[in-house]
């Protein structure tokens, strides 16, 4: 009766989901672009390391040694970025440092963000003695110097890969806690979940149906901050010559190794040290988009 | 007997307050209520914010635990029921629709949620139900397969009216359930509300501060103070002879869009008080205006049966002797 | 009749760039007060009525931008004034109350300090000076211990009290004019009925223009002297509050007047009127009725341009191209079965 009837058959837009609303709203962004696009360069070049270079990073070759880079004099297109003291190609070197960056990076983030979540959603959720047993743990884990207590470990035991990733992983939770933690007594205030636990749903279920999707957002933007912080943290500790060990390379390793030169190769501290930047400083950048497109959340 | 689907009696809820090294206060949300609704009956529970009708919605849902008091529904203790078993006798409807639903779920599975925790039919047999359900309430059938974020006030009620609905439950409690919405979306959750009531002869217990809200869809009327009930009975006499002189402020409050209308006096004195302290006797004496010296120190006790109060000098009495001390 | 006018508005638009569109949420609005006058600005949310209110105050989001074609204040035009000049304006001759005075006060100060700031920044006077006016206006209010409540916080207070504070911190400069936006809307009945009767003695004594803004036909009818309608940003009907209220013009007036349950005049379970639709997004430029998609008596011709408010004699004004007596009076009743 109203002149303006609909005419077609009214449909809904399904892209309207809140986390691709979120994700159009990042590609509009133009910091998500700039990290996005280091970070998946910097990806593909980990995985491809052994199509985008002949040399074995570990391969020594000492009648050429501290070859430079292609922009110096006497640069060959052989060694694009030089070799260092033991004549391994530095391209090379670079490429599969990327990975362990990578792998350190996203294996902490994974039992970090697990640890941290669990205890920040179980602080926020329950609160009272829980919140009150949690806090103080988070409060220990605070006055735990990381750096320190990574040394003493790495050094009683001894260093590998995976125990350093596990290392870093146990030490790295805490901001995961206390940011889920204050996510979830935001969500745990709103009224659907009295009506979730009002139409019988279990604990379980309100834990990982309503409240988990619904603090995806800071939970994203505290992974990204500790995956930079883990990242520099193996370079710390393998400047150190306590994380990855030779004959294995890492981006933290390289400097370390190229210390010694640096006033006479500055292009051996330089490239690994830009390589490390440049991720951290895409990583940052992907998770500032992130806090920016999902703060203003839920109205829409 | 059987009749009365839900019956409270004295129940009570106190809460502790304060730090874990301030003194402890006891703050007494409820302070023995009795009530008893009978199946089919719609019963409008009206006050002031701090009066605890919240608070005894949230006992009703199983939220909260009364510190003292028994709630039985269909004759059993409220809390002898499980979880599942309660879901499907009692239902919310809330009062911010924007609050009540998951802004990450789609509208169906928000409102197959209920039977989806009790693992009832399969996906394809949930979502003809959801359908069904939507006709029913008023959703128009596209946006079964939107996002909170995508519908007006009005929908969102209307799919958490729908949640309530699709597991068959014996007592809706509706609270506010419409003041967060524009009045001409109001009037449509009110005709629908009515109208379910009626086709699904539904309990329903309606917490509202909006008295023509109540006196649109309630049977009966008990109205709180300070986690009292102070006056309780039929809607229509409620609304015409008001005993408790907080009902008729509460009555002479409500403003009518009728030209030439005026503010009204109500004559109630100081504040609403606090419910960490509440006055001594009657707990309504510092703001009645027809307070007597001993209202102060006696706490009146309910009077009458299918109508009753809380009440030293009820008004039908005041004016009874006032009108034959004029004869 | 009418006083002098104390605020004229004429023509004023807000728009507000959003992701992709602007939106344009006030189109055109002409508001006048005159001293000693009520007018009620009625509407629902998203109608343009608190848009209108900052964009007076000057007080827009920073992403707003507005356009008025003439704004003046007792005689001073302020279509061109400096954000100085409004600085001076606000809280001195024109004051606004607002929806919520537990985010509207400042929970960090005291009472007496932050109704001493306002003192201070319009006026030249001593702390003392500031302390005796601020008891003068809490008594005047009706606070009971004046001087106690200086030194609390806003937590400290309940709700009412709150908001009779924030009435008395809008009446320190003796404004021209006060904007009350939903004033009462977050207190108990109870209370609110005191607060409203409050505002509308200090206006018979002091002669301020008050402009109310509000959802509530129910306050409005207690209230104003004249009502202003609003529906997606425009005005749609203007008249005497009881003219209105007996009979209204505009089809959105009328639904919503039938939207209301009023115990005594509707009946238990009563089938309520309502409005259709939803309110659509306020974009573009109207090419058409602004309100045809949720009206009953909607015609061909609504849709073929934008419907001008027009004046149909004894003040009153109405936005509708369909004169009331060639209304189907069945309209709204089948559209209420069709449901």
């Amino acid at each position: 009766m109203t002149v303006a009837a609909n005419s077609a058959a009214p449909t809904i837009d399904r892209s309207m989901s809140p986390g691709r609303v979120a994700l159009r709203r990042a590609l509009r962004h133009g910091s998500f672009w700039v990290g996005g696009l280091i970070l998946l360069a910097i990806t593909i070049a980990a995985i491809l390391a052994p199509v985008l270079t002949h040399h074995d990073p570990t391969a020594q070759d000492l009648a050429r040694r501290f070859l430079p880079p292609i922009w110096a004099d006497k640069g060959s297109w052989e060694h694009i970025l030089g070799t260092d003291n033991l004549g391994r190609d530095y391209l090379a070197r670079l490429l599969y440092g990327a990975r362990i960056s990578l792998i350190i990076g996203l294996f902490t983030v994974l039992i970090s963000g697990v640890i941290g979540t669990a205890l920040g959603v179980a602080a926020g959720y329950w609160g009272g003695w829980v919140d009150l047993i949690i806090n103080f743990v988070v409060t220990i884990r605070l006055t735990l110097p990381v750096v320190l207590v990574a040394l003493v470990v790495v050094a009683l035991i001894g260093s590998s890969l995976s125990l350093m990733i596990v290392v870093i992983g146990l030490l790295l939770w805490d901001r995961f806690a206390i940011v889920v933690r204050s996510a979830t007594q935001q969500v745990a205030q709103r009224e659907f979940i009295i009506a979730a636990r009002t139409i019988g749903s279990s604990t379980s279920r309100i834990l990982l149906k309503e409240i988990l999707p619904n603090i995806t957002g800071p939970l994203i933007v505290v992974a990204s901050i500790e995956f930079a912080h883990a990242i520099l943290l193996e370079a710390a500790l393998s400047f150190l010559g306590l994380g990855v060990q030779p004959p294995e390379v890492s981006w933290g390793l390289m400097v370390s190794e190229a210390k010694t030169q640096l006033l006479f190769r500055p292009w051996m501290v330089a490239i690994p040290g830009a390589a490390l930047v440049a991720l951290i400083f895409a990583i940052n950048l992907i998770g500032d988009a992130i806090r920016d497109v999902t703060t203003p959340e839920g109205r829409a | 007997m059987t009749n009365d689907v839900l019956i409270m009696r004295g129940v009570t809820r106190e809460y502790a307050v304060g730090g874990p090294f301030a003194k402890k206060k006891t703050l007494k949300a409820l302070r023995g209520i009795d009530l008893t609704v009978s199946r089919g009956q719609t019963l409008g529970l009206v006050g002031e914010s701090g009066c605890g009708k919240s608070t005894l919605a949230k006992i009703l849902l199983g939220v909260e635990e009364p510190t003292a008091g028994i709630v039985l529904v269909d004759g059993r203790p409220l809390n002898s029921y499980d979880r599942l078993e309660r879901a499907k006798l009692i239902q919310p409807v809330f009062q911010d629709p924007y609050s009540s639903l998951n802004p990450r779920m789609t509208v169906e599975a928000i409102i197959s949620a209920p039977l989806a925790v009790r693992g009832v039919g399969t996906r394809v047999s949930r979502r003809k139900r959801v359908e069904e359900l939507a006709a029913e309430v008023g959703l128009p059938r596209h946006l079964v397969d939107a996002y909170p974020s995508q519908l007006s006030g009005g929908q969102r009620q209307r799919v958490a009216i729908a949640r309530a609905l699709i597991g068959e439950p014996k007592i809706l409690i509706c609270d506010e359930p419409t003041s967060a919405l524009d009045v001409s979306v109001q009037s449509q959750i009110l005709n629908l509300l009515h109208r379910l009531k009626q086709e699904l002869n539904l309990t329903m217990i309606l917490i509202s501060h909006n008295l023509a809200v109540v006196h649109h869809l309630a049977d009966e009327v008990a109205v709180m103070y300070l986690g009292q009930i102070v006056e309780r009975g039929p809607s229509e006499e409620i609304f015409e002879r008001p005993h408790h002189p907080y009902t008729d402020a509460l009555l002479k409050a409500v403003l009518i869009p009728r030209p030439g209308s005026r503010l009204p006096d109500l004559g109630l004195q100081a504040e609403f008080p606090s419910p960490l302290n509440p006055p001594s006797g009657c707990a309504f004496h510092p703001r009645c205006p027809y307070a007597q010296a001993d209202c102060s120190r006696i706490a009146p006790a309910t009077r009458g049966e299918q109508r009753s109060y809380r009440c030293h000098y009820p008004l039908n009495l005041v004016e009874a002797s006032l009108t034959s001390a004029a004869s | 009749m009418r006083g002098e006018p104390i605020l004229e508005v004429k023509g004023l638009q807000v728009e507000i760039p959003v992701e992709g569109a602007v939106l344009r949420p006030v189109r055109g609005v002409d508001l006048s007060v005159s001293r000693g006058e009520t007018v009620a600005v009625v509407g629902e949310s998203g109608c343009g009525k608190s848009l209108t209110a900052l964009a007076i105050m000057g007080l827009l989001p920073r992403a707003a931008r507005y356009t008025c074609e003439r704004i003046t204040l007792k005689g001073e035009a302020l279509t061109n004034a400096s954000p100085r000049r409004w600085r001076q304006l606000r809280g001195d001759r024109i004051a606004m109350i607002f929806q919520d005075p537990m985010t509207a006060l400042d929970p960090c100060y005291r009472i007496g300090d932050q109704m001493r700031e306002i003192l201070q920044q319009h006026r030249r006077i001593s702390s003392q000076a500031a302390r005796e006016r601020s008891l003068e206006l809490l008594r005047k209010v009706g606070i009971p211990s004046p001087e106690e409540r200086l030194s609390q916080f806003p937590h400290q207070l309940s709700g009412g009290l709150r908001q009779r504070v924030m009435i008395a911190m809008a009446l320190l400069c003796e404004p021209e004019l006060i904007i009350a936006d939903e004033p009462t809307t977050a207190l108990d009945v109870t209370i609110q009925a005191q607060i409203l009767r409050l505002l509308r003695e200090i206006q018979r004594d002091t002669g301020i223009g008050l402009i109310l803004i509000t959802h509530d036909l129910g306050v409005v009818a207690g209230m104003a002297d004249r009502i202003v309608v609003m529906y997606g940003g425009e005005v749609v009907e203007v008249g005497a509050c009881d003219d209105i209220l007996s009979r209204p013009l505009h089809p959105y007036t009328e639904g919503l007047m039938r939207s209301i349950p009023v115990p005594g005049q509707t009946k238990r379970g009563d089938l309520l009127g309502f409005i259709p639709g939803i309110v659509p997004r306020q974009v573009g430029e109207r090419t058409r009725c602004g309100f045809i998609d949720r009206c009953p008596y909607a015609v061909e011709s609504c849709a073929t341009g934008p419907v001008p408010l027009s004046a149909v004699g004894n003040g009153r004004e109405v936005r509708c191209a369909i004169p009331a007596e060639k209304r189907d009076p069945q309209a709204w009743n089948r559209l209420a079965e069709a449901s």
